[in-house]
């Protein structure tokens, strides 16, 4: 253990690490602040760059892209009611009320506190966490893992998207793209239509760019069309440099502390579940704050503990959700499917074997992981000076220079043009699954747990040769099935009954 | 007929396709199909319920083709011939012209813009993707 420790820190103490931290969480930060731009884009578009980069600068790199991007979002969302990234959807509700109070400054840097604080609380539940959870994932055997995987599938397609029935879709045609190129027993080539090209299955990389950048261009650019000639949000007079206006005195920020406290419970149990999500969070942190508070009418007219509860609740979920990343491989969220790109592009596997044969390297993650909060904490204070300014880029240099973007980071993946190629359809599969309103993060879950689960049912009924009962023999698997028969269910009854209701 | 019906009609023909005429064409055996008739079945079951069911509200459509018309179609065409134009004529001069016609194409009129945002985007990739990360983009005639 202490070996581990100091090999952990003789990692970290590399130059590097804070170098690509700090330009994660920059480039985090102003992507999330640019309307319409996510974190997760970021997070895309700086993804093939991780090639030249070792191990652990790159994952520093992802996860500051990932918590900058994160409070970036909240800029815009206080500053013209327009949220940066979804989930900062419910810091609009007191951020811009407060703003155009004049008081632009004291919100974006209560969203940054709290921020920060429930980012760091809620890394410090994924250290104490993993190791536990670790030695629990250690003692697993495949058919366990199946049903493990399974659940995960389940409720990611029930949870992550409004309708059960299109999430279940998605995560089948997850699954499907899962399958393509070599069969992982046999060797023997599927569903690659002769593109040898195809082999190895299909790149991570350019699919992720192409549904999440190349087509949230085209969607971005018809809804920017569309809206251009419509009356703009109400533009709010910036705090004056200096004032009470400007800053978070003490006394308020005894004030959040509480509502932190309490948000950051409620995100970090949330980030625990696979699919639930950073919105989730942030609105559950919310309702619960306006309950608890004295003061509940101040809620949705600038109330400091409401942008508390929001950012805290969206940040909490972050670190806990690597917890299922780390110790069992299954991404919780989008960001952590593509934090887990990055790991495979590494060579690395998280799983159950992960903590145990990486000992140094995840301690050092870590360490990167509160050095992020710090950069945020920095970079974020220096920013909302300038934030206003850097929001107003033209929306049609942003979606040209995306456009661009998707194109190089496809290509730099194997200086091949048939990934850029790969990239195009699946920005057209994007398109049409957003038109459709089918879920693409849980499709891009459902894909990067696809052969990982083929594994291991395939592992699963060698052992028991062709018996399908081994998967409800064993205790913990059993125990999972019961849980998908009954959260499938409960989502059966739970959806019959809204429809009911919703009839005349 | 209702979105959601549609929708469940139309994945419900895919998945008859993959299950009748892919999967048998491109796998070599039930072990190898396994996965993939167990994802088509994953679609295909909340595709008929989608299908079968009494339609909730009509939620407002997502599609309006006058817009995809006036603003997907041609980014789509665009960018297509960007790709191409590459394989032959090499990186910097299609993305110059690309990102010219991409501007105009989403509305773009003031000429700063137009100066700037290759100027800047095309020498901030030469200097950091060429120069610095020593990466050799796609060559052609040109460049």
């Amino acid at each position: 253990m202490f070996e581990s420790l100091m090999t952990a820190l003789g990692m970290v103490l590399d130059w590097q690490n804070f170098f690509w931290s700090l330009f994660g969480v920059t480039f985090g930060i102003i992507v999330g602040a640019i309307p319409g731009l996510s974190d997760t884009m970021a997070i895309v578009l700086l993804l093939p760059f991780t090639y030249y980069l070792g191990p652990i600068p790159s994952i520093a790199m992802l996860m500051g892209l990932s918590k900058g991007g994160n409070f970036g979002g909240s800029i815009p969302a206080i500053l013209f009611n327009i949220p940066g990234t979804p989930q900062a959807m419910i810091t609009t509700f007191d951020g811009y009320p407060l703003a155009k109070q004049g008081k632009s400054g004291k919100a974006l840097k209560t969203a940054l506190f709290a921020s920060v604080t429930a980012d760091t609380a809620s890394d410090l539940v994924l250290i104490f966490l993993a190791a536990p959870v670790a030695m629990v994932a250690l003692r697993i055997g495949p058919p366990e893992y199946s049903m493990i995987l399974f659940f995960s599938l389940i409720i990611i397609s029930l949870a992550a998207s409004g309708s059960p029935c299109r999430g279940l879709i998605s995560t089948g045609i997850g699954l499907l793209l899962a399958t393509v190129g070599c069969d992982p027993e046999t060797g023997t080539l599927r569903f690659n239509f002769g593109f040898i090209e195809l082999a190895d299955g299909i790149s991570i990389m350019p699919m992720a760019i192409g549904l999440l950048a190349f087509s949230e261009v085209l969607l971005q650019a018809e809804r920017w069309y569309k809206e251009r000639n419509r009356n703009r949000t109400e533009a709010v007079r910036l705090s004056r440099p200096g004032t009470d206006d400007d800053r978070l005195t003490p006394a308020e920020m005894k004030l959040c502390l509480p509502t932190i406290a309490r948000s950051t419970l409620i995100g970090s149990f949330v980030g625990i579940v696979p699919g639930i999500g950073t919105t989730v969070g942030a609105y559950l942190s919310y309702i619960w704050s306006r309950k608890k508070s004295p003061y509940p009418e101040k809620f949705g007219n600038g109330a400091l503990e409401g942008i508390a509860a929001s950012e805290a609740g969206n940040n909490a979920v972050n670190g806990p959700n690597l917890v299922p990343l780390l110790t069992l491989g299954i991404p919780g969220n989008l960001a952590a499917a593509l934090i887990l790109g990055g790991f495979m592009i590494k060579g690395l596997v998280p799983g159950p074997q992960f903590m145990e044969s990486n000992a140094p390297m995840l301690y050092a993650l870590f360490a990167v992981l509160l050095i992020s909060n710090l950069y945020t904490l920095i970079v974020g204070g220096i920013f909302v000076h300038y934030a206003r300014k850097l929001t107003n880029i033209p929306k049609t240099v942003l979606f040209s220079c995306v456009m661009l973007f998707s194109f190089l980071g496809s290509y730099v993946n194997n200086s091949s043009l048939f990934d850029v190629a790969v990239m195009f359809v699946f920005g057209l599969v994007g398109y049409l699954f957003s038109k459709l309103r089918l879920s693409l993060p849980t499709m891009i879950v459902a894909f990067f747990l696809g052969s990982l689960l083929e594994h291991k049912i395939r592992q699963s009924l060698t052992i028991s040769r062709g018996d399908w009962t081994i998967f409800i023999d064993r205790p913990i698997a059993c125990c999972f099935f019961v849980l998908t028969v009954f959260i499938t269910l409960f989502y059966i009854v739970r959806l019959t009954r809204g429809r009911k209701a919703a009839r005349p | 007929m209702h979105t959601d019906r549609l929708t469940g009609l139309g994945f419900l023909v895919f998945s008859a396709l993959l299950w009748f005429v892919v999967i048998p064409n491109q796998t070599e055996g039930p072990e190898e199909a396994f996965v993939p008739r167990l994802a088509v079945l994953v679609i295909a079951i909340p595709a008929l319920i989608m299908l079968l069911r009494t339609p909730g509200k009509q939620l407002p459509a997502t599609f309006e083709p006058a817009l995809f018309l006036r603003v997907s179609v041609p980014t789509i065409a665009l960018f297509l011939v960007y790709l191409i134009s590459i394989s032959y004529i090499g990186f910097f001069i299609p993305s110059f012209v690309f990102l010219l016609c991409s501007l105009l194409l989403f509305g773009e009129r003031r000429k700063k813009v137009f100066l700037f945002t290759p100027l800047v985007c095309l020498g901030g990739i030469y200097v950091i993707i060429v120069h610095f990360l020593q990466f050799t983009l796609p060559r052609g005639i040109l460049f």
